[in-house]
């Protein structure tokens, strides 16, 4: 890897830094019944997206590592969950020629999961029972928020060659 | 197929192997050392994004904390009425308990409660006035007393009050029997014994043991007051400045001075 190439991994976990003091900051992010996005998650499903897979590994694994640190479970689980979820979508992105639409096509799967995994931590960790109303809102409807970024975050991110 | 020849694949395999080992290490020790490198290196962004959330708060007008207030104000003035309501409502029930009780232990008298609005500063403890009257049954002569003991006799009755001569008055004069030695006598009061709170019962027998101790309850003789209503208590017995007679020093068993509830005995149900 080039001088640029690290430059650009470092900016993308100063970027996943910023989103996660985004998404956790009380009044920064508007709400949908009080449900606000990962933005941590997106930002590594864009990278996963467009960048190569080392990166996209690497994203995703800060990326889980912050969102356990929010929920102050063990650091682990959640983090192997989504690193395997954008390898799996790294390697599938290389078939699709618009990154968009696949963004639009897979991050609803990879979103709902992505947040389902964050209420099953969460509900672990505490020792409580999921509710349906838990499982709607903090697992679809915040799925389908943190889908809309991990879209807007494709249609920003631009594709990096292909690497051997 | 050797799997790790898969692009990414050894660096997925790395990685994995360093979140089990930090999920072992953080199922062990705990995550607070994670989360306070993490806190430190992001303090700086969650200054800027904390302060960026409070000035996109948006402050209200001076004529909105004006409703606020007004609105609050409201809320408070029904509360403390509420709370007025709460007090009396107290006060009422505990009267009704006491009247339950006076009511179980007289069940052959018709009673009627009511509340001290007036007493006689000039007089002491030797008249109050009651918020029942004429209208309510009340007639002059009527017995007065509480879930203790007697406290006195309707002296005058108006239209929705009526007037209480207590058993701390000179004017009094009731007929009164010792339980124990079923002595008789005539229970009235002195300036002296009213301002002790205390009444006096006269008109003893000569032969009379009545000693400190006794028991004195109404004797129902002469047909104004029914008999066993409770009086008081004989805390000391006397001779006159004579010597001639004797006489027993009652300390009723209500503080008739901080009386503030009452029954009156209206009528007798049943013999």
């Amino acid at each position: 890897m080039n001088g640029k190439k690290y430059l650009r991994l470092f900016l993308y976990i100063i970027a996943d830094l910023l989103c996660f003091s985004l998404q956790n900051t009380h009044g920064m992010l508007f709400g949908i019944i009080g449900m606000t996005p990962l933005l941590t998650c997106a930002l590594a499903y864009g990278v996963a997206v467009y960048d190569n897979v080392n990166f996209a590994l690497i994203t995703a694994a800060v990326s889980g590592v912050l969102s356990e640190i929010t929920l102050g479970s063990v650091i682990g689980p959640y983090a192997i969950l989504l690193t395997a979820m954008c390898f799996l979508i790294n390697r599938s992105s290389n078939y699709f020629d618009s990154g968009a639409l696949f963004a639009v096509i897979t991050a609803v799967g990879y979103s709902v999961l992505a947040c389902l995994g964050v209420l099953i931590c969460f509900s672990v960790q505490n020792g409580i029972n999921i509710s349906f109303e838990q499982f709607v809102n903090h697992g679809l409807l915040r799925g389908l928020y943190t889908w809309l970024f991990c879209v807007i975050a494709c249609m920003i991110m631009k594709k990096q060659p292909v690497e051997d | 197929m050797n799997v790790l020849r898969f692009k990414g694949a050894r660096m997925f395999a790395g990685i994995l192997f360093v979140l089990i080992g930090a999920w072992i290490i953080s199922a062990a020790v705990g995550s607070s050392f994670a989360t306070s490198v993490i806190n430190t290196v992001t303090y700086p962004i969650r200054q800027l994004t904390n302060g960026a959330a409070q000035s996109m708060q948006p402050e209200k007008s001076a004529p909105e904390l004006a409703q606020e207030n007004a609105l609050l104000q409201e809320q408070i003035n029904s509360l403390q009425e509420q709370l007025v309501n709460y007090y009396d409502i107290q006060k009422e029930n505990e009267q009704f308990k006491k009247y339950y009780n006076i009511r179980s232990e007289n069940a052959e008298y018709q009673l009627i409660t009511a509340s001290v609005i007036a007493k006689d500063e000039l007089s002491g403890s030797k008249m109050f006035t009651l918020n029942k009257g004429i209208t309510s049954g009340i007639k002059v002569n009527n017995p007065v007393l509480t879930e203790k003991g007697l406290v006195g006799w309707v002296s005058e009755a108006d239209i929705t009050s009526c007037t209480v001569t207590t058993i701390l008055s000179e004017t009094t004069t009731i007929s009164v029997i010792n339980k124990r030695t079923s002595d008789t006598g005539i229970l009235t009061s002195s300036d002296k014994c009213a301002q002790s709170g205390q009444a006096v019962m006269t008109m003893l027998n000569e032969n009379s043991d009545i000693a400190k101790g006794d028991i004195i309850v109404t004797s129902g003789i002469g047909g104004v007051f029914p008999a066993n209503l409770r009086v008081g208590v004989v805390s000391d017995v006397k001779f006159d400045e004579f010597d001639t007679y004797k006489y027993a020093v009652v300390t009723p068993y209500e503080d008739i001075a901080n009386t503030n509830e009452a029954v009156i005995i209206t009528d007798i149900i049943s013999q």
